[in-house]
């Protein structure tokens, strides 16, 4: 063990735990001890509080504190909380509330983690909890933690009806009372059962409890105790009282009923009725049974039972009164701290001198760098894998930038026609290339390959599967997957945690696919670790349409390539310049047809001057073999003779020939009507050519980023477009010394954000 | 105290589930709002099949308070029938006899080669392979012996099978003949006949509330069931006035007591295309029941004096001294989401909120799209309304696809009612493609209504009639929840101040002008509320107590005359400056 003392972080807020928990690990020598200072509004959190009376015992520097106490500590504290947390401390208590906070404890902290545990009701399980609430990793992160983590049952046999993975971690730490002292002042003069009920309008277990109680005690008078978060509306519910009326119920009420038949969990309120002397009648088969209940008087087999010893207390039966008030004290027997303590310090003995065997035995490991796959799930080119190729330098670079060295892959479709080798000639270094193909498995297969990777327990909720195949090792010797765009045909076998990249959901918008025909894309984007946009309109949409969590969401400022290094291309002499450039594509949401109706308003009744020059992929042709969706719009720009003069179109052009056509462009017209935006903008800007764009959302955020001033135009109004298109015959010239300058482009550069992209990807590693 | 007593005719056709039906949260707030007053009560009559109905209404909305429910003894046979097929179809299905028992054997057959193949891997001598042949061998005569026991009834099973599934074929092919026949000939009379016939069975099982010869089975069982309610009433000579807090039942006026019922609206008369394509003709017959009951009526009350004027006195001639109008009462739905006891600005209320609506979304009209919805904190606006003609769906999906398609609000729109009932609300979100833009959350139980209202970003209210200020404006506004409105005279009676007008209503009939209030709204959401709030907590001041008091002066008044007469003029109003 390392010279620091030993620390425990505590991490619960339950205030009864807290009151017997803290001071017994004071008891056993634990002196410092964290509590965390953030819990979530759950109304099932009814028992919670923040205290920090232990933050003045703890050594640690302030500022560190500090960062401790902001986390939210059940779910997924910052790296920069772990990497403290393991800087001071060797021992933490969590509870299992979100799924995320034992992937992050397993991810992240190194020392012994306790799962806090108290009982479940009869019939669930800690194991089931885990593969309900985490079905692809519970278990697996579980088990990955080895002897770093334990079953912390508060009492000893919660354990037995657990699976061998969980049942052979168990390690005891009873549960008990901050207070034993019996405070004997009850009277009992309000002849009423008092029946503890919480959350009856909010909670179904509660609900159901006080609607047997009803069934079975509502003819015999009785006050139904325990806060109500939402007022239920019932007769005979107290809802929360203050101290003073909480007193006088303990000391006034006849009897106190406790329902529960539960072999594993408990509740403080019989414990309550105990220490304050008023008659505890009970329901056989729960879990007083083993904390000395099965012989008392108070105990009942049936309701029947009950029924007849209740009436007899509210009969003021004083022998009856007597015998279960001298009797019941064996019930705090096993909840006195004194007769707690050996166990917490066998315990935690235990616990302590299992870290420092593991250390001191622990091989000096080579740590390989952290490999980071970026998949092409589908055939791209153009603009996603340029972006792709991009995505992959910035986690290169912004790792090497953390001092983090990683290894990036870059897998594409294993299509020498697609993907010649000369694609990736321009891959920067530290990016690596990989051809795969994708692999599809059956539900049967899909369960053999994940027992295969340690998840025990998992069982496939999809017909079908795939997995990328890389002909190596399944892509499995990469730590985080990140699929460029969330075209995943179907769910993605979750071997690895994985990221998106979604740069737009364009279908919330164009009609570009059937109703539901997005539905395993959105489903992608659900079960992601996390997913990565470049726009706040996109973000808003992952949250808005796709529905994914706001804390899965990282907005990362876009990327674009290095036009400010790019050498200058002999300009064009600004007088000689007598067409602007128009680029695009034959996608449907390109807004041909009212850029042709605006190109014919400008040409037959504004008499524009300047010609069209249309360049982009399958464009060539465009308007001779149009396709189906642009059939009405060939039609109107044949039937005119001067757009046919006007307009030329080139087709696609090579690097060299299409900066070479911008370079001598007055200015460059974006049309489209609702995308994710186009660098195509930003490279004019490079080259010192203004650009006259369509005005939507991502295009607005591009302009802001880098600063492109563009002019804007309505591109659901021809009219207006072919007006603003006249306007910039006259003003052209003027907007090129609105143009950012190489500097401020560079600052856009990606060594300048790649570390914005690293700092996401580092979360999940 | 002397307690007077005041009956309450409720007249429900069978299987409405009154919980969902804004006729019934209004019943359950009078009677809460009757729960001070110890010196009434109130005695329901209504139908024998409307009894559980309304019990588990009052047990939803928290009903106690001073009223007993009477009902005739015994319910129709052909309704019990009905009951039972509902009961049978609804029921937990277990795995069928014939599935366990193939499984089992299916079972214990694997288990069994399982066996014998561990003991064949075992085997070490064929001494040892000796049991194993010997066990193969009585399995295999006993397979053998069985198997010549069996086969008449296994030749007999067969043929039934053929013969059931030939059958079922038959039945099949000779529907889709008759079918495709009966389309040939549109002029063949019997074929069309026995087709109409066809379809009413199947449709009494399908939709029985739309279907024509159910409705007439209806209207039959409701005036049997009328008549034996009337001779309970009848016997009830302590009961001082009776009240119908609905026009949808003409019987009502045969009662000779003194007695006021209630006209919410005539809305039909104001929609009449839309309305006879919907609901086949059930809308027609509460239409004519309507109008039955009010030219047989002497007193009335109304929520608006848009409705006693522009509908009573108007269309159907009534005395204006006849008709009463009496206000809503605010709607509040804070005790719903009300988090009691924690102080933390509403963290834990907005908490719990979420997880209502998850279990909403859970059930939407695109369950695949929104039960794995994982952002909780969408934004959205809201409209609480059941899918009818007069609530101008049209016209606020338009403005909502304008909004989200052109002007990129990014919001979704929740609605409350069923598209697959209403086929224009359907069809138009099809249209646009907003599957999973609007959804639908249907049959929404009180307090999931109360979080869709306290999370939404804005409340909308298009509705172009109704029959007093929509109880949208105090239902969004007791949560928190600011609102836009379409300008009707109803809403007008009530908000009537200029600026909150000019803030909350838009013109209904012109989507852009809607669309411009929304988004206006939206971006002015917090001065919107502030202002909205001032004009909630005078309405607030106005209780349910207050809505009974009126109605029991409007009763007292009837019955004091000892004969039905005229009632004197307006009571008591709730006006806001």
């Amino acid at each position: 063990m390392s010279d620091k003392p030993l620390r425990v972080m505590w991490l619960l807020n339950h205030t009864s735990a807290r009151k017997f928990e803290v001071p017994m690990l004071k008891r056993i020598g634990v002196k410092e001890i964290f509590l965390p200072k953030k819990y979530l509004p759950d109304i099932e959190f009814r028992s919670a509080s923040v205290t920090y009376e232990e933050d003045a015992n703890l050594t640690i520097p302030a500022d560190d504190l500090a960062i401790l106490n902001e986390q939210d500590w059940y779910c997924s504290p910052s790296k920069q909380a772990w990497d403290i947390a393991n800087k001071h401390f060797d021992v933490l208590f969590f509870i299992f509330y979100k799924p995320e906070i034992l992937t992050s404890i397993a991810n992240n902290f190194k020392g012994v983690a306790l799962w806090r545990t108290y009982g479940v009701a009869q019939g669930v399980t800690y194991d089931s909890i885990l593969k309900m609430m985490s079905p692809n990793e519970g278990v697996y992160k579980f088990k990955s933690m080895g002897r770093r983590i334990w079953f912390a049952e508060a009492y000893p046999h919660l354990h037995k009806v657990e699976p061998d993975y969980i049942a052979r971690r168990r390690l005891y730490l009873p549960l008990g009372l901050a207070n034993t002292e019996v405070n004997d002042r009850w009277t009992g003069g309000d002849a009423k059962i008092f029946f503890v009920c919480p959350n009856i309008a909010t909670n179904d277990y509660y609900e159901k409890v006080y609607n047997d109680f009803k069934k079975s005690f509502g003819d015999l008078p009785h006050a139904i105790g325990g806060t109500q978060a939402i007022d239920p509306g019932k007769p005979n519910v107290l809802g929360f009282v203050p101290q003073e009326v909480h007193e006088r119920n303990m000391r006034e009420f006849r009897l106190m009923f406790y329902h529960s038949t539960e072999p594993n969990h408990i509740h403080y309120h019989p414990f309550e009725a105990v220490r304050a002397g008023m008659p505890l009648v009970f329901m056989a088969g729960g879990l007083l049974d083993r904390l000395g209940g099965k012989g008392l008087p108070g105990r009942c087999k049936t309701i029947e039972d009950a029924r007849r010893k209740i009436k007899r207390l509210l009969d003021n039966d004083r022998g009856l009164i007597e015998e279960i008030c001298k009797s019941q004290l064996v019930l705090l027997d096993p909840m006195r701290a004194d007769n707690c303590v050996d166990a917490w310090r066998e315990g935690m003995r235990a616990v302590v001198e299992d870290l420092q065997a593991g250390r001191e035995n622990q091989p000096a490991l080579i740590t390989r760098k952290k490999r980071i796959a970026v998949i092409i799930p589908v055939g791209y080119r153009g603009g996603t894998l340029r972006a792709a190729k991009l995505l992959a330098q910035a986690i290169s670079v912004g790792s090497r930038q953390f001092g983090e060295d990683a290894e990036v892959v870059l897998l594409h479709l294993d299509d020498r026609t697609l993907y010649p080798d000369e694609e990736f000639d321009d891959l920067p270094e530290g990016v690596a290339r990989r051809p795969y193909a994708w692999s599809t498995l059956d539900g049967i297969e899909a369960r053999r390959a994940m027992r295969f990777a340690g998840h025990e327990g998992w069982e496939p909720q999809s017909l079908l599967y795939i997995s990328p195949s890389d002909g190596v090792a399944d892509l499995l010797d990469c730590d985080l997957w990140i699929v460029v765009s969330d075209r995943l045909s179907m769910p993605l076998l979750p071997l690895r945690p994985y990221f998106l990249m979604v740069y737009d959901y364009l279908q919330r918008y164009v009609s570009i696919m059937s109703p539901g025909a997005d539905q395993t894309f959105l489903a992608a984007a659900r079960r992601a670790a996390g997913v990565m946009v470049t726009t706040e309109f996109t973000y808003r949409d992952a949250l808005q349409y796709a529905g994914v969590p706001g804390e899965k969401l990282f907005k990362l400022p876009m990327l674009a390539p290095a036009y400010s290094k790019l050498e200058s291309v002999k300009d064009q002499a600004v007088e000689e310049r007598d067409y602007f450039l128009w680029t695009t594509n034959a996608a449907p949401h390109k807004n041909h047809e009212r850029a042709i109706e605006a190109l014919k308003i400008y040409y037959e009744e504004l008499d524009g001057q300047l010609k069209c020059v249309v360049t982009g992929v399958n464009t060539a042709g465009l308007m001779k073999n149009p396709p189906s969706h642009l059939q009405k719009c060939a039609e109107l720009f044949n039937s005119s003779k001067v757009l046919k003069k006007r307009v030329r179109w080139l087709g696609e052009l090579g690097e060299g020939s299409y900066r070479k056509t911008l370079a001598g462009a007055a200015f460059l017209w974006h049309a489209g009507s609702m995308d994710n935006g186009t660098f195509s903008v930003v490279e004019a800007a490079a080259f010192g050519v203004p650009a006259l764009s369509s005005d939507y959302p991502a295009m607005r955020e591009m302009d802001t980023q880098f600063s492109l001033n563009l002019e804007w135009m309505d591109a659901t109004r021809p009219r207006n477009m072919a007006e603003i298109l006249k306007a910039m015959e006259a003003t052209w010239r003027e907007r090129k010394n609105l143009l950012p300058s190489k500097d401020v482009l560079a600052k856009q550069s990606i060594d300048e954000l790649a570390g914005e992209y690293w700092k996401v990807v580092r979360e999940c590693l | 105290m002397s307690v007077k007593r005041y009956g309450m005719y409720l007249a429900y056709p069978p299987t409405v589930d009154l919980r969902h039906d804004g006729l019934g949260r209004y019943m359950a707030s009078f009677l809460k709002g009757a729960e001070d007053r110890k010196d009434l009560h109130f005695v329901l009559v209504c139908p024998s099949w409307a009894k559980e109905g309304l019990q588990a209404l009052f047990k939803t909305e928290g009903v106690t308070g001073s009223f007993e429910l009477i009902t005739p003894v015994g319910k129709p046979v052909i309704l019990r029938w009905y009951e039972a097929y509902v009961r049978y179809k609804n029921r937990v299905r277990n795995r069928s006899l014939w599935y366990r028992v193939i499984s089992s054997l299916t079972h214990r057959l694997n288990w069994w080669v399982s066996h014998i193949e561990r003991r064949l891997g075992n085997a070490y001598s064929v001494f040892a392979l000796l049991p194993v042949f010997l066990e193969l061998a009585v399995f295999g005569v006993l397979f053998l012996l069985l198997a010549a026991l069996l086969s008449p009834i296994l030749l007999i099973a067969v043929v039934a099978f053929a013969a059931v599934v030939g059958l079922k074929r038959g039945v099949r092919a000779a529907t889709a003949f008759v079918r495709q026949e009966a389309l040939k000939r549109a002029k063949g009379i019997g074929v069309a006949q026995l087709q109409y016939l066809a379809s009413r069975f199947g449709a009494l099982l399908h939709a029985p509330k739309d279907n024509e010869w159910v409705l007439q089975l209806y209207k039959y069982m409701e005036e049997a069931e009328s008549e034996r309610m009337l001779r309970l009433i009848h016997g009830m000579k302590d009961v001082r006035a009776w009240y119908s807090p609905s026009a949808f039942w003409p019987a009502f006026n045969k009662i000779r007591s003194p007695k006021l019922m209630c006209v919410p609206d005539v809305v039909l008369t104001e929609f009449p295309v839309t309305f006879s394509k919907t609901g086949g003709s059930r809308y027609l017959k509460s239409f004519e029941a309507v109008e039955e009951a009010i030219r047989g009526g002497q007193n009335f009350v109304t929520y608006s004096d848009a409705i006693k004027y522009g509908t009573l006195v108007e269309r159907y001639g009534v005395r204006p001294q006849d008709v009463t109008t009496i206000l809503h009462a605010p709607s509040d739905l804070s005790r719903w989401v009300s988090v009691k006891n924690v102080a933390d600005g509403g963290a834990t209320e907005r908490f719990y909120c979420k997880i209502l609506i998850r279990s909403a979304l859970a059930r939407s009209s695109v369950p695949g799209y929104s039960a794995e919805f994982l952002n909780s904190s969408f934004k959205y606006l809201f409209y609480a309304t059941q899918f009818r003609p007069n609530k101008n769906l049209t016209a606020l999906i338009t403005a909502y696809e304008y909004l989200l398609r052109k002007r990129h609000i990014g919001h979704k729109l929740l609605l409350t009612g069923s598209p697959q009932e209403f086929s224009p609300v359907r069809e138009l979100i099809e249209k646009f493609s907003l599957q999973n833009d609007v959804l639908c959350l249907y049959k929404l139980p009180v307090h999931e209504l109360a979080a869709c209202y306290k999370l939404a970003d804005l409340a909308v209210n298009p509705s172009l009639s109704e029959g007093g200020c929509p109880f949208t404006f105090t239902e969004a506004l007791s949560v928190g929840t600011p609102v836009v409105m379409a300008r009707i005279p109803v809403a007008e009676e009530v908000l009537t101040d200029s600026e909150l007008q000019a803030a909350t209503f838009f013109e209904p009939y012109d989507w852009r002008d809607m669309a411009k209030r929304i988004e206006w709204a939206i971006e002015h959401r917090d001065a919107l509320l502030q202002l909205q709030a001032k004009t909630y907590s005078v309405l607030a001041k106005r209780t349910w107590g207050d809505v009974v008091n009126e109605h029991i002066d409007a009763l007292e008044r009837i019955a004091d005359a000892g004969k039905e007469q005229a009632l004197p003029g307006a009571a008591n109003r709730l006006r806001v400056a």
